[in-house]
């Protein structure tokens, strides 16, 4: 008995390690950026640190849109994928399909970051048009990055429908399709939903790739349009801290910038955490 | 009904198992108190011979009184690398000295310098009239020069032939020329990168080009992070333009006459191309024996190696 305990209170040092570790961050993250987080920062629509304005509202939409539609994008393709995968595919080709995309998970960032710079922004700028470093790009690389969270968190949720409300469908006399339809997908979608909230979780925590593709104007505004440049709220901490002057308003701002990225992926990871408990209660 | 018969086997399996889990750990954690016990004493034992052997070549009155004592130095972003490689050079051939190194940007080096905050002062641009009224006692040594090339891709129709005054090169990064028919080029919109605010080549451009003439940076310049990146956009960017520290422009780009004169060291060290800055460090009043000995260290081949390396060009 003695040495379960002992096992137990390092298991529970352990535990508590990481848990006071992000305590700490946050708590570090507040102290300096809550100088910065007043109405102008919230509400401010230039970002122009050398006059002392730190509006962040152009930056936050620009972000909006490059998760949003990266999410959209990895959806239309990531959820018939998962489809096709749990209910049509041969086991081997499920296999071959499956190890190939997560592969993608294990690519570093900066790698896909660069393909995109020297692939996808001149193909962009070449036939499309614009300076090729845009929204589209931002979208494409983005979406490229949450796939596998897509695919495999939902394929996981289908196969996860009980064999008997299939055959049941079947049964009935519906169809295979009629079946995917009306029952499988159905009562996935609360695991779907998870999986797509996961995904705009990473989509707005990711940095580097994002970085080199979506253009970084000097002063960013509300994009217009999907070839219009814009600055994400990890980009502009990325590019901008290495200089930053310790102490200064800038300074302040950034980490302000930080405390809203926390604040966004934590309330996601919440609504997750609670869209898979209310599958599970189901 | 089934009764498992099992549980009381498989209890015995998993307290063993927790045992020898607790059992592993105990013995890990043994062996790495023995090893660190063993390695750290031989080192705390060098140490102390190293200590004996320089007192005892101290009082036999062998060679140079070891240096001692801390040196701090803050100032220009531009200068930290050069200084903080420097410093750990320094601080290896003199174990007993402390060298801390921070950043701040050139105003606060001849500020802090100026008013003995630190021992001293760097910066990346030349000493302000204004400044030398507020700290007459500031002493400037120069460590190094750099410099700023403006470069466009080589395959840009008017890259060979651009030779460009500073106020147009102004005009170009303020937004005011956006056509590169405006330059004899194609009809095509100029696309201009800078760097990111605080970065030092930004701040060499500013104050030689955009200040020169009192414009900002276009809003739709695109912020690129390195000078790397500098040049790489623009090497992918047939209509691109961009500045990058002198020792940056390869031949992935074109570096444009500025004034007639070319962007190379010799014309940096003539004194003919006109984006020069010397990079400056301050002390206030003469230099005491340790400052002045790091100062000379930046100085010398050793210093200057390290000025080199870091992509400046040494005096």
């Amino acid at each position: 008995m003695r040495s379960e305990d002992i096992v137990s209170r390092i298991l529970f040092l352990c535990a508590s390690f990481s848990a006071i570790v992000v305590f700490l961050i946050t708590l570090f993250m507040l102290r300096e950026g809550i100088h910065a987080l007043n109405w102008d920062f919230i509400t401010g629509m230039t970002w122009k640190p050398g006059r002392n304005l730190f509006g962040i509202v152009p930056t936050l939409v620009g972000t909006l849109t490059v998760v949003t539609g990266a999410i959209i994008i990895a959806t239309v393709i990531g959820v018939p994928s998962a489809i096709y995968l749990a209910e049509f595919s041969p086991f081997w080709l499920r296999n071959i399909i499956k190890s190939t995309v997560e592969v993608i998970v294990g690519i570093p960032s900066v790698v896909i970051g660069f393909f995109g710079l020297m692939v996808l922004v001149p193909f962009i700028r070449d036939n499309i048009g614009g300076r090729g470093e845009s929204i589209l790009a931002g979208w494409v690389v983005l979406a490229f990055m949450i796939l596998p969270n897509v695919i495999t968190l939902t394929e996981d949720s289908i196969r996860a429908v009980p064999r008997d409300h299939k055959e049941a469908s079947l049964a009935l006399g519906a169809t295979r399709w009629q079946t995917i339809r009306r029952v499988v997908l159905p009562s996935a979608s609360s695991g779907i939903r998870a999986a797509l909230i996961l995904g705009v979780g990473r989509a707005i925590g990711e940095t580097m790739a994002v970085l080199m593709v979506v253009g970084n104007p000097e002063v960013p505004w509300i994009p217009t349009s999907i070839l219009d440049r814009v600055r994400m709220l990890t980009s502009t901490l990325a590019i901008e801290f290495s200089y930053v002057e310790w102490g200064s308003q800038h300074q302040y701002a950034l980490f302000a910038i930080g405390v809203l990225l926390f604040f966004l992926v934590t309330i996601l990871n919440f609504v997750a955490t609670f869209v898979i408990r209310r599958r599970n209660l189901k | 009904m089934y009764i498992p018969i099992g549980p009381r086997k498989e209890k015995g399996d998993w307290m063993s198992r927790t045992q020898s889990i607790a059992t592993y750990l105990f013995v890990g954690l043994l062996i790495g108190a023995v090893a660190g016990y063993f390695l750290a004493g031989p080192l705390s034992y060098n140490k102390q011979i190293s200590t004996l052997k320089n007192r005892i070549s101290e009082l036999e009155g062998q060679g140079p009184a070891e240096l001692t004592g801390s040196l701090s130095i803050s100032g220009s972003t531009t200068v930290l690398p050069i200084t903080q490689e420097c410093a750990n050079l320094f601080m290896d051939q003199h174990p007993k000295v402390q060298v801390s190194v921070a950043g701040g940007g050139s105003g606060h080096g001849v500020k802090a310098a100026g008013s003995g905050e630190v021992d001293i002062g760097e910066a990346s641009r030349n000493i302000k009239a204004s400044e030398l009224l507020s700290y007459p006692d500031l002493v400037a040594f120069s460590i190094g020069k750099d410099s700023v090339a403006i470069i466009v891709n080589p395959d840009n129709p008017a890259a060979d032939t651009l030779d460009l005054s500073i106020e147009e090169i102004s005009k170009i990064f303020s937004g005011e020329i956006d056509n590169w028919s405006q330059l004899g080029g194609d009809d095509h919109e100029i696309e201009v990168y800078t760097r990111e605010a605080g970065s030092g080549t930004r701040e060499v451009f500013e104050t030689y080009v955009m200040e020169a003439f009192d414009v900002e940076f276009s809003e739709g310049a695109g912020v690129k992070p390195s000078n790397g990146e500098m040049r790489a956009s623009v090497a992918g960017n047939e209509y691109g333009i961009a500045y990058v520290s002198l020792g940056y422009a390869d031949n992935t780009v074109t570096s444009i006459k500025v004034g007639g004169i070319e962007a190379t060291v010799e014309n940096v060290n003539l004194g003919d191309y006109p984006i020069t800055r010397i990079l400056w460090m301050f002390t206030k009043g003469m230099p005491g024996t340790l400052e002045k000995a790091f100062i000379e260290f930046v100085q010398s081949s050793e210093g200057q190696a390290v000025v080199e390396d870091m992509g400046y060009i040494p005096i």
